[in-house]
């Protein structure tokens, strides 16, 4: 029945939190009700209940010897910092209001109710009838990923048929979709990862292995020709005046010149050429690469090869 | 996972692993003795279960150490006043960690900062109060908002979102300006807006559409201004299904074989059909908005695209061609000076 499995489990919590010292298997038998007679079977459910508390607590139930025994014997624990929360103090406003953003804006495969209960937010309200709930997308990864990034822990992946070992910066959705932006330590120095992309699980450190940048630049989520391994290198865009917004607007990081035509000249730092040249061409023919040289023939080749017969 | 049976009562309960009631139960309990003796009706309401539920997570806490020789105080003390209940708590004081999923979850939510499913009329009132709680938040998790996470729901500005939100809500004509997709020109036009939602990562307005006459979807983020009218306006009912991506049924078609790596295609774009083609290419079938729309897209796509069949308002043959001599005759010489 999961009301003895319940109840054991909280009398286990109680009885790991309520201790200065380890606790061993056996002391955890007598103490909480509600374990099979037999030993295997003890440690089955003993086992279960362990991994079951951590996935409630957000981390593992770890053992360490207990001091003084010979040979040594396992005992347990858990700290009031790894199993508390410290209030955040919200205000019955603030409650109200992250409890309905929270049934308003979802995290897949999160019961939105999980999170909104322990910082005693209201739950319990269901996605607005008009339809206009919103569900972001996450997988382990994403959630291993955000972990790392609050923790300031290494993430270990395979990215485009490489072992990466980044330490992240930055979580970010946009446009749909999960992109990470961290310190590759191979190439050292920063990259851009998409989520989905990465090719596998995500596996994570120790917290705190790293100091965050005190800073984190702008990047390159907003303009896909940023994303890549290569080196960046600035190429100048030329687009006319019908588009010229809607360019401006396309590549929001990227240095404008205004020019008295009403064209603008939008300086951009290259690290994708294909990428760039799609925004480019996107354009028709309201668009040039003005320089470098070797880019402005890259779009010249593409263009000629399509043209065929009717190239000029 | 849960090594147990289901525990019966509503149908969403009946799913819960052991795990997922602890949480609540604690939740619960620490909620009850923060207040000064709440009725069960409200607890059970502010939680979402039933009275019964209710009843049976209580007492659940209340055996907390029930039969354990060494643990005579028990963490939670519940008693029953009328329909009043009183809970005093010795340990389980304080609310559980959040675990990363969780907190995530409530990041995500607190980062919809932008008038939408927030309490009160859309205006700024609910989001800087949402605000407050996610920086709250995000201050016992140690996070920087906006800097190590930022979830941006494809609102770009979200003055002009709760503009569209509020005349959504009070039914009222919308001055919008907007890039066409098509164009990517400026225009401007009244609209009376129907429901503002969300397709594969963009916000979306559908209205009918006055300059059109008739209906039209919008993408948020290309609307740049929008100004709610006084004017109160009719919406259909029921509303048709929102989609984005809705294949205009007069729209002429193209039949294509995209390359692997130019199956982003079919993600952005009012796709029809996907079927197996010749050489791992798959056949793509899609309604075309315009002339100039296709060939931008075909010029984008070059080799990774090949024709196959074109309804014939779109003209004879493959136009990648003729659009790509075009653009490199600007290409001629030397770069243009401006």
């Amino acid at each position: 029945m999961s009301t003895s499995k319940a109840e054991r489990l909280l009398t286990l919590l109680k009885v790991l939190l309520d201790t200065d010292v380890l606790v061993t298997a056996s002391q955890i038998r007598r103490r909480v009700p509600g374990y099979a007679e037999s030993d295997v079977a003890f440690r089955r459910a003993f086992e279960r209940d362990k991994v079951e508390l951590g996935t409630m607590l957000g981390h593992p139930i770890r053992s360490a010897p207990v001091p003084g025994t010979d040979p040594p014997v396992e005992g347990y624990r858990i700290r009031p910092e790894d199993a508390y929360l410290r209030d955040p103090g919200l205000t019955p406003a603030e409650r109200r209001t992250l409890g309905v953003a929270a049934s308003a804006v979802r995290l897949a495969g999160v019961d939105p109710a999980r999170g909104t209960m322990k910082v005693g937010a209201t739950p319990g309200a269901g996605p607005p009838a008009d339809g206009a709930g919103t569900e972001v997308p996450a997988d382990a990864r994403v959630v291993a990923l955000f972990q790392a990034v609050a923790e300031q822990r290494v993430a270990r992946f395979r990215y485009h048929d490489e072992d990466r070992e980044v330490q992240p910066f930055r979580l970010r959705f946009t446009k749909g979709r999960w992109y990470l932006a961290g310190h590759d330590a191979a190439r050292d120095a920063e990259r851009q990862f998409r989520v989905d992309r990465i090719e596998g699980e995500v596996a994570v450190g120790p917290p705190g292995a790293y100091a965050p940048p005190a800073e984190v630049g702008a990047d390159a989520l907003d303009q896909p020709w940023a994303m890549g391994d290569g080196p960046a290198r600035p190429v100048r865009v030329r687009v006319d005046g019908p588009r010229a917004e809607a360019a401006r607007r396309g590549a929001p990081g990227a240095e404008v010149h205004e020019e008295a035509a009403g064209s603008v000249v939008l300086t951009l730092e290259v690290r994708n050429v294909e990428a760039l040249r799609g925004f480019v061409l996107g354009f028709g023919e309201d668009a040039e690469v003005l320089d470098p040289p070797e880019v402005r023939a890259e779009v010249v080749a593409w263009l000629a090869a399509l043209a065929g017969d009717g190239a000029p | 996972m849960s090594d147990s049976g289901p525990v019966g009562g509503a149908e969403h309960e009946s799913r819960e692993t052991a795990g997922e009631r602890i949480t609540r139960v604690l939740a619960l309990v620490l909620w009850i003795a923060e207040r000064d003796g709440p009725t069960l009706d409200e607890a059970a309401a502010h939680f979402g279960v039933t009275e019964a539920r209710l009843r049976a997570d209580l007492e659940l806490a209340s055996m907390i150490g029930a039969d354990s020789d060494d643990y005579t105080d028990m963490p939670v003390e519940m008693f029953l006043e009328g329909d009043r209940v009183f809970v005093h708590l010795h340990a389980f004081d304080r609310p559980l960690r959040l675990t990363p999923a969780e907190a995530l979850s409530l990041v995500v939510a607190g980062s919809a900062v932008t008038g939408e499913g927030t309490p009160g009329d859309g205006s700024d009132g609910g989001s800087a109060t949402l605000r407050r709680a996610l920086e709250k938040v995000a201050g016992v998790l140690g996070l920087a908002v906006g800097d190590q996470v930022d979830v941006d729901l494809g609102v770009r500005d979200r003055e002009t979102f709760a503009a569209l939100r509020a005349a959504v809500d009070g039914r009222r004509a919308v001055r919008i300006a907007h890039i066409g997709t098509a164009t990517d020109a400026r225009t401007e036009r009244v609209v009376e807006p129907w429901q503002l939602f969300r397709d594969r990562g963009a916000w979306y307005l559908s209205a009918h559409c006055r300059s059109a006459a008739g209906e039209r979807v919008f993408r948020v983020d290309r609307i740049v201004r929008a100004e709610p009218l006084d004017e109160q306006v009719d919406r259909p009912d029921p509303l048709p299904a929102p989609s984005a991506l809705r294949t205009p049924a007069d729209a002429p078609r193209l039949v294509v074989d995209l390359a692997p790596e130019a199956l982003w295609v079919v993600e952005s774009y009012p796709v029809e059909a996907v079927e197996p083609g010749p050489d791992g290419r798959s056949r793509v079938t899609l309604a075309v908005v315009s002339r100039p729309w296709l060939e931008r897209l075909l010029l984008r796509l070059g080799p990774q695209a090949r024709v196959v069949r074109l309804d014939p308002p779109l003209g004879p043959g493959d136009p990648a061609p003729a659009a790509a001599a075009r653009v490199l005759a600007r290409y001629g010489s030397a770069p243009r000076q401006g």
